[in-house]
């Protein structure tokens, strides 16, 4: 499947998490910025930031991620992710997913710390507030 | 010479000053003020002066006389309705600017040079000279001070005047405004006895040409003013990789090399270091802190940052505290190689997770624009508290202090040393994609 925009890649990404059981979130404050996607399920956190192009941005963006979520991810779409040198992220833990026709995990987030409890009620408390949009 | 230039510090706006007279007392030596600061709120400003020269915990202090905002783009000095700002027009009209020139900001150099003569250079320097001097005579609170702690009106003169001076843009007009900045400079020493300043304020781009760097560094070293007050705008030294690093640098090193005595006005921990080559001083903000540009960027709402001293760089919060939670495993850890200062002290305590409160947030709604709908939609954001903001301006400020203290007790080469070790260590750490500047520092 192609998309053209983030909105569109991201709308695909939440809809294969809600048939796979997570609560999901959209644009969720975490300091200044805003978390792309916030899954949940089973008391596992799940960040996601979606990018059409700049994979370096998404880690920039991801890496805070690791305070609150136990799996941090960058979604990109299949036609470049796939070759995509992760070794960058190594460092850090985050995972790699990549859209296509489906959704693939290409680097499981494996975080080498574990999320902070103030900062995973911080986010929690903000997505108690909001409804996802695709219920 | 009077004034200490080891830490100065730039006061950019009054809600600073209880940073100043409270926290920091003698961890700085020397105020810059800006001179629309001092038109607008010189009473503030005196009192300010009058708690901290007065009492001599700082050296003296400088008036900036901002005399570019004669030829700044006009978007730095109109208001939303491209009106003049009711400060940069007081401050103008105490310069005897006249209305009608008022109205055609900003001038050329050529038009300053033929607009504003003489009575608009000893304005500027009688500016600077009384209107500190007058308005801690007029307070009464002054005289009942004065009777306690014996201060003398005296202090109140300002360490060094500075010479009116122009913007050196990014154009063909760079050679001409340095003409006009080396006159300014020259008659203002023909007026007064005082001590005088030059002030150099140039765009980055403009030191591209180093034929052009050459005629700067010549002028200034025939000018010989006792302090060269210099604000390179729109540079980072933490990308150093940029050309721009590269020709500010040979641009300070060799005014350094003449002997010319050069006060960075921002500048990062890399300038510090240049006092190995006997660079006097470099002028930071508390808030904004390194460097700027010449437009003044609006506020917004604050973002939690930390400085993190062995990167020698603020950075978001959410990195610091990614940082710390992934290589620092107990408070005295945390005390030996993050930072030991009176406000992490306060904080941290006892308990690593207190670092938090460097970082704490508050939430509210605003209005963003939206590409995929093209249309403005309610998103809610995080935005530090005041006192996450105040915590973290006084461990900026004993950061500031520490690094000038550390590079004046260690020698140029164990500051390199330093900076390499830093640049290994950061390798292994999330943050190694915000530490690129610290080899290329160290190898300068």
């Amino acid at each position: 499947m192609i998309f053209e925009t983030e909105k569109e890649y991201c709308d695909f990404l939440v809809g294969e998490l809600e048939r796979s059981g997570y609560s999901v979130f959209q644009e969720v404050p975490f300091f200044s910025g805003l978390v792309d996607i916030v899954a949940y399920h089973k008391e596992r956190v799940i960040a996601i930031e979606v990018k059409l192009r700049d994979y370096k941005r998404a880690l920039r963006q991801a890496r805070k991620h690791i305070l609150f979520a136990d799996e941090v991810y960058v979604a990109m779409p299949q036609k470049r992710a796939i070759y995509l040198d992760w070794n960058l992220a190594d460092n850090l833990g985050i995972g790699l997913m990549s859209i296509g026709e489906d959704v693939q995990i290409l680097h499981k987030s494996k975080p080498k710390i574990r999320p902070l409890t103030r900062y995973a009620n911080q986010v929690l408390q903000h997505c108690s507030k909001h409804v996802s949009k695709y219920k | 010479m009077k004034l200490n230039f080891t830490h100065p510090v730039r006061l950019g706006i009054l809600k600073e000053k209880p940073y100043l007279v409270q926290h920091f007392t003698g961890t700085y030596t020397a105020l810059l003020c800006n001179a629309n600061l001092v038109a607008s709120f010189g009473g503030g400003v005196g009192k300010l002066l009058r708690q901290s020269v007065g009492r001599g915990t700082v050296s003296g202090f400088v008036i900036d006389p901002m005399t570019h905002i004669l030829n700044v783009q006009r978007r730095a000095i109109v208001d939303d309705k491209n009106q003049i700002k009711p400060g940069i027009r007081g401050l103008l009209k105490k310069y005897s600017v006249p209305d009608n020139v008022l109205e055609t900001l900003p001038l050329n150099a050529a038009s300053v040079e033929r607009m504003l003569g003489d009575d608009f250079i000893i304005s500027v320097l009688e500016f600077q000279k009384k209107s500190i001097r007058e308005t801690v005579k007029k307070d009464q609170e002054y005289i009942e001070f004065a009777d306690g702690e014996t201060a003398s009106l005296l202090a109140f003169d300002p360490g060094i005047l500075v010479a009116p001076y122009l913007f050196i843009d990014n154009d063909k007009s760079a050679k001409e405004t340095l003409e006009v900045n080396k006159k300014l400079f020259l008659v203002s020493k023909r007026i007064v006895t005082d001590e005088v300043s030059a002030y150099l304020m140039v765009q980055q781009g403009a030191l591209a040409d180093p034929i052009f760097r050459q005629e700067i560094v010549n002028t200034y070293k025939n000018l010989s003013p006792n302090v060269l007050f210099l604000w390179i705008t729109r540079l980072s030294e933490h990308n150093p990789k940029s050309k721009n690093f590269e020709h500010a640098t040979s641009l300070v090193c060799s005014l350094l090399n003449e002997g010319i005595h050069v006060v960075r006005v921002y500048g990062t921990f890399f300038s510090y270091t240049l006092r190995h080559q006997n660079l006097i001083g470099v002028v930071h903000g508390l808030g904004y802190g390194e460097e700027r540009q010449e437009i003044p960027v609006g506020g917004g709402l604050p973002r939690p940052k930390f400085y993190l001293q062995n990167l020698h760089k603020r950075i978001d919060f959410t990195d610091a505290q990614l940082y710390i939670t992934s290589m620092i495993h107990n408070v005295d850890q945390y005390f030996q190689t993050i930072c030991n200062c009176p406000a992490c002290q306060e904080i941290i305590s006892d308990d690593l997770d207190n670092f938090a409160k460097f970082g704490e947030v508050t939430s509210t709604t605003i209005q963003r624009y939206d590409p995929s709908t093209k249309k403005t939609k309610e998103v809610e954001i995080e935005y530090a508290t005041p006192e996450s903001v105040r915590l973290a301006t006084q461990h900026y400020m004993y950061s500031k202090f520490q690094e000038i203290v550390k590079v004046k007790n260690l020698t140029r080469e164990q500051v390199q040393r330093e900076l390499i070790e830093s640049a290994q260590h950061f390798e292994n750490t999330p943050l190694v994609d915000e530490a690129q500047h610290l080899r290329y520092w160290a190898q300068q």
